[in-house]
């Protein structure tokens, strides 16, 4: 990048033709911004490639005083380690993973179908008592579930839940973000197209299946990152309704490799690492495939 | 039998801003294969009376029947209707196939039969080749002849439509308008169509409804509503340029009658005395005329004319072969609109010009000053 002394608000020239945008003829007020967009990027990236890096150090690297960013000499030992970590558990690693899997394939899901119906209900039909209920799920977009754990944890002990699969998935369900997004696109859906399909003689299921669903996919698509998120990093659940080990998930297993439990924890340092890695992957792909919608959403939301 | 028969139907949005009724007390039958227009200004309730018939709306009291059944409690399904919407409203995941073939999967027909019907409806519009394409990569008049396809292919017990040309550009909206006239000869289904456009109505409805503020004015057919409108509402919205209205009264002269005032004094014809005008002799009332009823002739030496009246050329607008004259026959009196008189290309004069204008009184409409009703 050539840097020249730049005239204020005068047109500028950067020299970067293949960013797909020509910067040539770009406003000082814009490469500012754009600078500062970069530089943000740079630094939300930056535990990312920690991560990364941490889990192809050796032992000896990670243990350095001070610590080094990035990794001199990469090594898998860290993932040859982490497998044999798990043979010592009790529960064979297979077992969490199985959980994990399950968990967050079924409660995102479920976090779908009934986020769509709810949005559905909100946006397209007429009852009584709409606007409140909507406005109960406003307001309970600002609650951290940290703040209702008593709650929750009541609620899930007394529908006897506890020790169940049914723990990691039934709290999740309730997604007010989920419910508010996929509304504020639906709304954007012109009402004269489900009443069409109302016409041409599609039940409500049909209508939201056939004609509404197709058309707010970008928003699907953001909630499914956030679902996904939400539930297979979760190691919230694990620790607060179940008690047996072969009902716990990956998020907690990985946790607990360190958790100084065992004596072995120091050792295991490289193993975490690479564990660490592994539990990311997953939401690198999501993110890689569903990115454009997730965008789309956000801009078309205002939210963020 | 009628097809379509409302009865003291009303509607009161639950959550509308005026107290005043969307809808107020309509009564219409609509006869089996009719062509019917609702028009009337935006807002005056054409499209919510569309919407109670086709189920989407639900109806504060009266009955809708079709076919001889009440249908108040049944769902759009059930009522056997097909709706045609301004905005189109295609599927747009759907291919326009799709599109035409959704209502008959929702029916269980064979696949053989839907795609024959399909074909066949598309052919008929002249859309078979596009068929495989998605609605935003054809063109508006495309979409609107999709729109009408998925409507035929159900072969409904009624079409409604909601300014389906409202869309379109001008061309494509006489063209469009002669297709569906055309589509509804062949077909011989039942329609109502709603527009705010008086020439659509004009050229396109079997009987007319005109509406306003939620009320129906009248109802007949083009020339009814053209030749003896009900009220100055129908005379004035009907009609471009519009009726004219001239404040008067009527009164007894030595030869007869005639319709006078400040300005001017017009005889009218003994035939036009009947019994209902003869109450309002000495008395205000309105006087209408349309534009094509009068005409004008240049100022001359010789003083003026029986029936005629003076007025000031104020504009002078070309339209085609017509041309229309704004003459201000009051001109002390600024609030008094100049009337619009119909003339020839040749009546070419320049603005200010003092021109002798007289009406065909055979043409003479009255109106009461208050009600607004037409009296002969
Ligand atoms: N969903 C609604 N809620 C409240 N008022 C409505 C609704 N739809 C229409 N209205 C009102 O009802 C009146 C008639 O509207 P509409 O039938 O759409 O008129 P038109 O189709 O003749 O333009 C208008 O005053 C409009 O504001
Ligand atoms: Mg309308």
């Amino acid at each position: 990048m050539q840097t020249r002394k730049i005239p204020l608000g005068r047109k500028i020239h950067l020299g970067l033709k293949h960013f797909g945008y020509s910067l040539r003829h770009m406003r000082l007020s814009t490469a500012v911004i754009l600078l500062i967009l970069t530089a943000v990027a740079l630094v939300s990236l930056l535990p990312i490639v920690y991560v990364i890096c941490n889990a192809f150090k050796p032992l000896e690297e990670l243990f350095l005083y001070p610590p080094r960013f990035f990794v001199r000499n990469p090594t898998t030992q860290n993932f040859t380690d982490f497998m044999y970590a798990t043979d010592v558990s009790t529960v064979p690693f297979t077992r969490y993973l199985f959980n994990s899997v399950v968990v967050t394939l079924s409660a995102t899901a479920l976090i779908i179908v009934s986020s769509l119906c709810c949005a559905y209900a909100f946006s397209k039909l007429r009852f009584p008592g709409q606007k409140g209920l909507f406005r109960m799920i406003t307001i309970a977009l600002m609650f951290s579930p940290e703040a209702v754990v008593i709650t929750r944890y009541l609620v899930v002990n007394r529908l006897g839940l506890i020790d169940t699969l049914w723990a990691h998935i039934l709290p999740h369900l309730a997604l007010p973000m989920g419910v508010f997004l996929i509304k504020q696109f639906m709304d954007q859906v012109p009402n004269s197209l489900s009443e069409a399909a109302k016409i041409d003689g599609a039940g409500e299921m049909r209508i939201l299946w056939s004609i509404i669903t197709p058309a707010v996919l970008p928003a699907v698509g953001a909630v499914l990152i956030i679902a996904f998120q939400n539930v297979w990093g979760d190691m919230s659940t694990s620790t607060l309704y179940t008690v047996s080990e072969s009902m716990k998930t990956l998020p907690y297993f990985v946790s607990s490799l360190t958790s100084g439990l065992t004596a072995s924890s120091v050792a295991r340092k490289g193993a975490t690492a690479a564990a660490g890695l592994l539990m990311l992957l997953p939401n690198f792909i999501i993110f890689a495939v569903l990115q454009k919608s997730m965008i789309e959403t956000m801009v078309t939301s205002g939210i963020k | 039998m009628d097809k379509v028969s409302l009865r003291n139907v009303w509607k009161i949005y639950p959550g509308a801003k005026t107290a005043a009724p969307a809808v107020r007390d309509f009564n219409l039958n609509i006869g089996d294969g009719e062509f019917m227009v609702f028009v009337g200004a935006s807002g005056c309730g054409k499209t919510t009376t569309l919407r109670m018939i086709a189920g989407l709306e639900s109806i504060s009291r009266g009955e809708i029947l079709i076919d001889g059944k009440v249908v108040n409690n049944l769902s759009p399904r059930q009522r056997n209707i097909a709706m045609v919407f301004q905005n189109y409203a295609l599927y747009p995941n759907l291919t326009l196939f799709e599109n035409m073939a959704f209502g008959l999967r929702l029916r269980k027909m064979e696949k053989y039969r839907i795609s024959e019907l399909v074909n066949q409806k598309a052919k008929k519009l002249e859309i078979d080749h596009l068929l495989d394409r998605l609605p935003k990569d054809v063109s508006g008049g495309q979409r609107q002849r999709v729109a009408l396809g998925r409507a035929i292919v159900r072969d409904p017990s009624v079409f409604l439509m909601d300014e389906p040309l409202s869309n379109l550009d001008a061309k494509m909206r006489v063209q469009m308008r002669s297709e569906i006239i055309r589509l509804h000869r062949e077909l011989g289904t039942t329609t109502v169509y709603v527009t705010h456009d008086q020439t659509e109505a004009m050229t396109m409805g079997d009987r007319i409804v005109v509406m306003n503020g939620g009320v129906m004015q009248q109802v007949g057919t083009p020339e009814e509503i053209y030749n003896e409108p009900a009220n100055r509402y129908v005379a004035g919205f009907i009609g471009t340029p519009p009726m004219n209205f001239i404040p008067g009264r009527l009164e007894k002269t030595q030869k007869g009658y005639a319709f006078s005032n400040r300005m001017f004094l017009l005889d009218v014809p003994a035939e036009k005395i009947t019994p209902a005008i003869a109450r309002y002799v000495g008395r205000d009332l309105v006087g209408g005329i349309r534009p094509e009823y009068m005409s004008v002739r240049p100022m001359t030496g010789e003083g003026r004319p029986a029936n005629h009246f003076a007025g000031r050329l104020e504009l002078s607008e070309l339209v085609g072969a017509d041309r229309f004259l704004h003459l201000r026959y009051d001109e002390t009196d600024t609030l008094v609109p100049p009337v619009i008189v119909r003339g020839s290309v040749r009546d070419k004069f320049d603005p200010g010009t003092m021109l002798y204008v007289t009406a065909d009184m055979g043409m003479f409409l009255f109106f009461d000053v208050n009600t607004g009703m037409r009296i002969i």
